[in-house]
């Protein structure tokens, strides 16, 4: 694994404590704004003020503890990456129904029915490996990145209180320039700290400004200073029509888990080629693990912030131990309701601004991740269709939202979940007739280079390769094909002699290209000739081509079975 | 197929090649460059941005090339290699025995 250039502290760094400490600043100045979503989703349940207060101190408990899992990794659970954990408004709908049906407790029940679900999903992605492709992985991470930057301007555009449309870009201007400057034209700490000094200029100059009304100061001075939270305070059962809505929203927390957390592996790995879905259920597992834990302490649903996971890589510091410094902070807040109003009182042109500055840098590179593959029509339908639902789903939503069964409002609440869900289902069914094993033959006398490299390339599509990739496996094949046909080794002795079967297999990590012949083994060699021998012995010739194969292919193997020969090249992703 | 076409640039022949190189058009090649030193030319670049493969009866013709060149006290040098045809030049070696560059310009501008 090479650290990308854009990364100073990378996973397994260990910061000086100074710069870890405000780069955890940095990371619950924007988590923080998801603290917002709490008391939201407080006033939509009727909650009393004591039950509010459980319920926003639960959530960040459970985020601290969840951090902590994801990046310790003990006993194969948590991703081992710095990956923190967030509440989102698109579960709102599934804890409803789950009210609805069976009263407030039993929301928290659910809680824990969705760990459930989450840890059951965890295993189940991994073993459908065949439609968790890198493909969907890059959806997803774009997706999130699409997503962000959808909310950012929503944010910053949005009617509000006390502010006009004029005062709002203003503070947008001031706090993405900061932040953009700090992050292309600074170096070292300041660009660490990118994020959070455009914050705090921002939070400055609204006050400057006058734009925090007497309101929102009055909630500030109301708010108590301490808060101590107790576990099942606000309530647990666990009902049967809970259930269904918890799997849903199991699912959908799941697959934005599996973008978030792509997105750490991408944004780590500079040689990055493929998601590593071990971690990635062991990442969710941790998920579902907090969100039991959150459960008892009546918490919301939780799942990996992809934002939090785009902030890290922006400012250039992935490193873990960054966790459990964001957990302390966490905890800490948890305790502390006046200092969690701060984030309540923040103009959202602010959080627009920072929501952008992260969505750029995650959009386009899950746009890189897809297009390092080659795609066939398969996918190219799958993952465009992906795409379109996801950047749509809010047209879907306004359209179907109604009339949907109340366990699918969950899907069509999120981009992500509803673009990573289509192109999933939709790779799925493509599956069927779609072949890994492909057969061509050749004839040595009248083939071209085209043909062969025109076979290899719609074979390289259907398996989404990296362009290169194939490449190296084409001038492999027409090597192998130049030594038959030049240096005698092809019986030529018949026109149906002359056959080259070319054959393709391929798996999700290698592709493999077997030429199968009559005549006499092509010779690999280990050795290099000399330049003098280049010159001075024809043979050398063979004896390079030999050589270049060898090293061009990730695996060489030769097989003579009576007059039949067979040279397999093997190619790693 | 190959299409072989050379012009001058200051002190250099430049000669642009187009297609692949292979061992049914090595042969060619070999004659153009003999011919190139064989009227005086000491020193020139082959251009192989063109290039999508080269095989290692190619190489060789490459090789021949340097040496029949550096008899004469000239220099041949090598721009616009594709990334895997730059592998090809690294795993067989030949990348540490000529002046490769991205460019014509820099292959120029080398010393």
């Amino acid at each position: 694994m090479r650290l990308p250039d854009n990364i100073t502290y990378g996973t397994e760094d260990k910061p000086p404590l100074s710069i870890t400490l405000i780069l955890a600043l940095q990371q619950m100045s924007f988590l923080g704004v998801y603290l917002v979503i709490s008391p939201l989703f407080a006033r939509k349940l009727g909650l009393n003020n004591d039950q509010s207060l459980q319920l926003i101190s639960a959530t960040l408990i459970a985020s601290g503890f969840g951090v902590v899992l994801q990046s310790a990794k003990f006993f194969g659970i948590g991703s081992g990456y710095f990956c923190p954990l967030q509440a989102t408004s698109s579960t709102f709908s599934g804890l409803l129904l789950a009210k609805a049906n069976s009263g407030l407790d039993s929301i928290f029940g659910m809680v824990a029915v969705v760990g459930l679900a989450q840890m059951t999903f965890a295993f189940i992605f991994q073993r459908i490996r065949g439609v968790f492709t890198v493909q969907v992985a890059g959806l997803a991470v774009l997706l999130i990145g699409l997503g962000l930057g959808y909310y950012g301007i929503k944010l910053i555009f949005e009617l509000e209180e006390g502010i006009s449309l004029q005062e709002k870009s203003l503070l947008c201007l001031i706090t993405l320039g900061t932040m953009i400057g700090f992050n292309v034209w600074s170096s070292g700490h300041l660009r660490l700290f990118s994020a959070f000094i455009g914050l705090i200029t921002g939070f400055l100059v609204s006050l400057s400004m006058d734009v925090i009304t007497d309101a929102d100061w009055t909630m500030f001075h109301n708010a108590p200073l301490f808060y101590i939270p107790k576990p099942m305070n606000i309530g647990w059962s666990l009902e049967r029509h809970a259930v269904l809505p918890a799997i849903f929203t199991g699912l959908f927390l799941s697959l934005h888990g599996f973008g978030a957390l792509v997105a750490a592996q991408r944004f780590n790995d500079a040689d990055w080629k493929r998601p590593d879905l071990q971690l990635i259920k062991q990442g969710i597992l941790a998920e579902g693990i907090t969100n039991l834990v959150n459960s008892l302490l009546n918490g919301l649903p939780l799942t990996s912030s992809g934002g939090a996971v785009s902030l890290a890589a922006s400012t250039g510091c992935t490193s873990r131990y960054l966790a459990y410094w964001l957990a302390g902070m966490m905890v800490i807040l948890a305790f502390m309701p006046k200092a969690i109003v701060l984030w309540k009182i923040l103009p959202l042109s602010v959080m627009g601004a920072a929501l952008i500055f992260l969505a750029s840098f995650t959009a386009l590179s899950g746009l890189q991740v897809m297009s390092s593959r080659l795609l066939d029509n398969r996918k190219t339908l799958a993952l465009g269709i992906g795409l379109i639902s996801g950047v749509s789903y809010e047209p879907i939503m306004f359209l179907f939202y109604d009339r949907s069964p109340a366990i699918l409002k969950n899907l069509l609440s999120s981009g992500v979940s509803l673009g990573v869900f289509s192109a999933v289902a939709l790779l799925a069914i493509f599956q069927f007739k779609s072949h890994t094993k492909e057969q061509r033959s050749f004839n040595a006398r009248h083939s071209s280079i085209e043909d062969v490299i025109k076979f290899l390339e719609q074979q390289g599509r259907s398996w989404g390769a990296r362009s290169e990739v194939v490449k190296r496996a084409e001038y492999a094949t027409w090597q192998a094909f130049e030594i038959l046909t030049e240096h005698g080794l092809l019986d030529e002795s018949t026109d149906n002699n002359a056959i080259i079967v070319l054959q393709t297999l391929f798996n999700e990590h290698s592709f493999t290209v077997i030429l199968k012949y009559s005549g006499e083994v092509l010779p690999i060699m280990t050795k290099r000739p000399s330049p003098e021998d280049m010159l001075m012995d024809d043979n050398a010739i063979l004896q390079m081509a030999g050589y270049l194969l060898y090293h061009l292919a990730d695996n060489v193997k030769t097989r003579h079975d009576g007059e039949r020969c067979e040279l397999r090249l093997l190619f790693n992703d | 197929m190959l299409t072989i076409s050379s012009a001058r640039q200051g002190d250099f022949l430049v000669v642009s090649l187009v297609g692949r190189v292979d061992a049914s058009n090595s042969k060619e090649l070999e004659e153009q460059c003999i011919n190139f030193i064989s009227n005086g030319e000491t020193k020139m670049i082959l251009d192989l941005t063109e290039v999508n493969y080269v095989s290692s009866a190619a190489l060789r013709v490459f090789l021949l090339a340097a040496k029949r060149m550096s008899a004469v006290k000239g220099t041949v040098r090598l721009c616009g290699l594709s990334a895997t045809l730059r592998d090809v030049f690294d795993i067989s070696g030949f990348s540490k025995l000529f002046v490769i560059t991205a460019t014509v310009q820099e292959a120029l501008a080398s010393e």
